[in-house]
């Protein structure tokens, strides 16, 4: 015999348990498949990297040659990635990306009236990162589409002009995206979308004259396909 | 053998040097800042000590406020700064005391005081003994004036010039540096010039009396005595950049080229040393540099030329590269050019 309040309580399970059932084909819908590679392109926005002056030694104190100040001028690059869900939630990537751009160094105030100049050089910038990536599949929007927050570090390779000297440096970034599945079936390719993401991206060291952070924003977007 | 003057160390206010043979090698570019040379059979032979270490001795005469032991002290000090340069090999041994006098050719390199009133803007002075077969030098001697007020005190003395500051300059001259034109003067009304700032020790003029800021050595100076007895990794761990300076397609002589790296603020220079504007800077860090050119104007072309043999080039505006050009990691940088415009 089964008691009313047993009657509910085993409703409410049903009722859960057919919640839970339902977020997971709605997750699975969307996110389908376990591996997921990406390629696509990305956009690295301009970032100070600080100023610094030549100086001489004065009877008292420092005396200015002239000033500089540099930036890191904005610059498109590609990028790949493969990541691996580790619960419908929670996807690990790693991702690797190519960019090349310039270095301008504004030379300024000159104690002997030089001309203000701009010195540039572009080098060649490789990066390898590891990202934590989480699906927020409440904001979910239509059936296809899934936004999610990432948050990772990396590791920057920088090769000077003509690949003379080699540097490297940190990124630490965070951000978000959104997903949207063109395609899924349940074959072993289970689908196939695109994906956008804007990152804030902090980078240390480097092509970076100093050993602070600096801060610029990065646009990607890719197509991805899962298995 | 002979000797050769090679150096005064100029106080402040000096109008024009009296003789003064800075001597380079001027037919090929010289790496980094000046480097003392001869010219042997026409060719250009580097002036620099081939046994180590240097021995010195130092006079038994003192002046007011400096005695032999303080004098000593001071110059010991001064060798002891040039030898702890990690990059050079460079060696001094203080040898004792001697009756001797700077100037004296007995085949000792000695260090004292002479009274010279007559050279009433030269503080302090260096005269080599030179091998003319292979412009190895023999001996160095170096005269401080004793007609200007001397200081061994540690933090300097108000209207006293501090000796270990003209020694370490002097020392570096007798070790086979010329001079650097990493500096800033003012013309005064009597057509002499008063230092405003310096980055490099061998500057050629000194910063007035009672200032102690010339006791350590500046980036132009170890990359200097570097290149000249390079020691340990100083060839692998730095670069050169070399390249010519030209004006309407013609080489510049004379010119005044400054390296800047902004990730350290290290300042080393040096000039375009031929009729084609070549120029070569060594003991760089790796790295991307600003670089500079401008007109030699801030002290008298005959501390650094033989102005008898050649003209140097000032009628040109001071000019950036605009490019960063970049130091490789025991490399050269590649040829670059510099084009200057007149004024």
């Amino acid at each position: 015999m089964i008691r009313p309040r047993q009657l509910v309580a085993a409703g409410l399970s049903a009722a859960v348990g057919v919640l839970i059932a339902s977020g997971a084909r709605a997750q699975d819908r969307v996110a389908g498949g376990r591996i997921e590679i990406s390629a696509g392109v990305m956009w690295a926005g301009h970032s100070s990297l600080g100023s610094a002056a030549a100086t001489e030694t004065a009877p008292s104190g420092r005396f200015t040659l002239f000033s500089t100040s540099t930036d890191l001028a904005a610059a498109a690059g590609v990028e790949a990635r493969v990541g691996v869900k580790v619960t419908p939630v929670l996807e690990l990537e790693a991702s690797s990306s190519y960019v090349r751009p310039r270095l301008d160094t504004a030379v300024s105030g000159d104690v002997e009236n030089g001309a203000a100049a701009t010195a540039s050089e572009s080098f060649r910038q490789f990066a390898v990162s590891g990202a934590v990536l989480v699906n927020v599949a409440r904001w979910r929007i239509g059936r296809r589409a899934t936004p999610f927050a990432l948050a990772g570090a990396g590791y920057l390779r920088e090769l000077h002009e003509g690949d003379t000297l080699a540097v490297g440096g940190q990124t630490y970034f965070a951000g978000g995206g959104i997903k949207y599945l063109l395609a899924s079936r349940p074959h072993r390719l289970k689908g196939v979308g695109v994906r956008a993401d804007v990152r804030a991206l902090v980078r240390r060291k480097g092509v970076a004259f100093d050993t602070n952070l600096h801060t610029m924003p990065v646009v990607a977007a890719s197509l991805f396909v899962r298995f | 053998m002979s000797r050769q003057r090679a150096d005064r160390r100029r106080a402040p206010s000096i109008a024009l040097a009296t003789a003064l043979c800075l001597l380079v090698a001027q037919s090929q570019p010289a790496f980094a800042y000046l480097k003392l040379g001869v010219t042997i059979d026409g060719q250009p032979k580097t002036l620099k000590w081939t046994q180590m270490p240097v021995q010195y001795f130092v006079s038994d005469t003192g002046v007011p406020g400096v005695s032999s032991s303080d004098f000593e002290a001071a110059v010991g000090r001064a060798f002891d700064t040039w030898q702890a340069v990690p990059t050079a090999s460079i060696a001094y041994q203080f040898a004792g005391i001697t009756t001797a006098r700077p100037l004296d050719d007995d085949g000792r390199s000695t260090l004292g005081f002479l009274s010279r009133p007559d050279l009433d803007r030269v503080l302090a002075s260096t005269d080599f003994l030179v091998d003319q077969t292979s412009g190895a030098l023999l001996e160095a001697d170096i005269f401080f004036n004793s007609s200007f007020q001397w200081s061994v005190a540690a933090a300097g003395e108000p209207g006293k010039y501090d000796l270990q500051t003209i020694a370490l300059h002097e020392i570096g001259h007798l070790s086979g540096l010329g001079h650097s034109a990493i500096g800033e003067t003012e013309l005064l009304p009597d057509g002499g010039r008063r230092v405003t700032a310096a980055e490099a020790v061998m500057f050629p003029i000194a910063f007035p009396p009672g200032t102690i800021t010339g006791r350590d050595l500046k980036a132009d100076d170890i990359a200097g005595i570097s290149d000249l007895y390079p020691d340990g990794d100083f060839s692998s761990t730095t670069g050169s950049i070399s390249g010519r300076v030209t004006m309407d397609g013609q080489g510049v002589f004379g010119a005044h080229v400054v390296a800047f790296d902004p990730a350290n603020g290290r300042l080393v220079a040096n000039f375009s040393l031929n009729e084609q504007g070549q120029f070569s800077m060594a003991g760089l860090s790796p790295g991307p540099h600003i670089i500079r050119v401008e007109p030699l104007d801030d002290a008298d072309l005959d501390s650094f030329f033989d102005t008898s043999l050649d003209t140097v080039d000032l009628d040109f505006r001071v000019s950036f590269l605009n490019r960063l050009v970049v130091v490789p990691r025991g490399g050269d940088s590649g040829a670059i050019e510099i084009k200057v415009v007149p004024k």
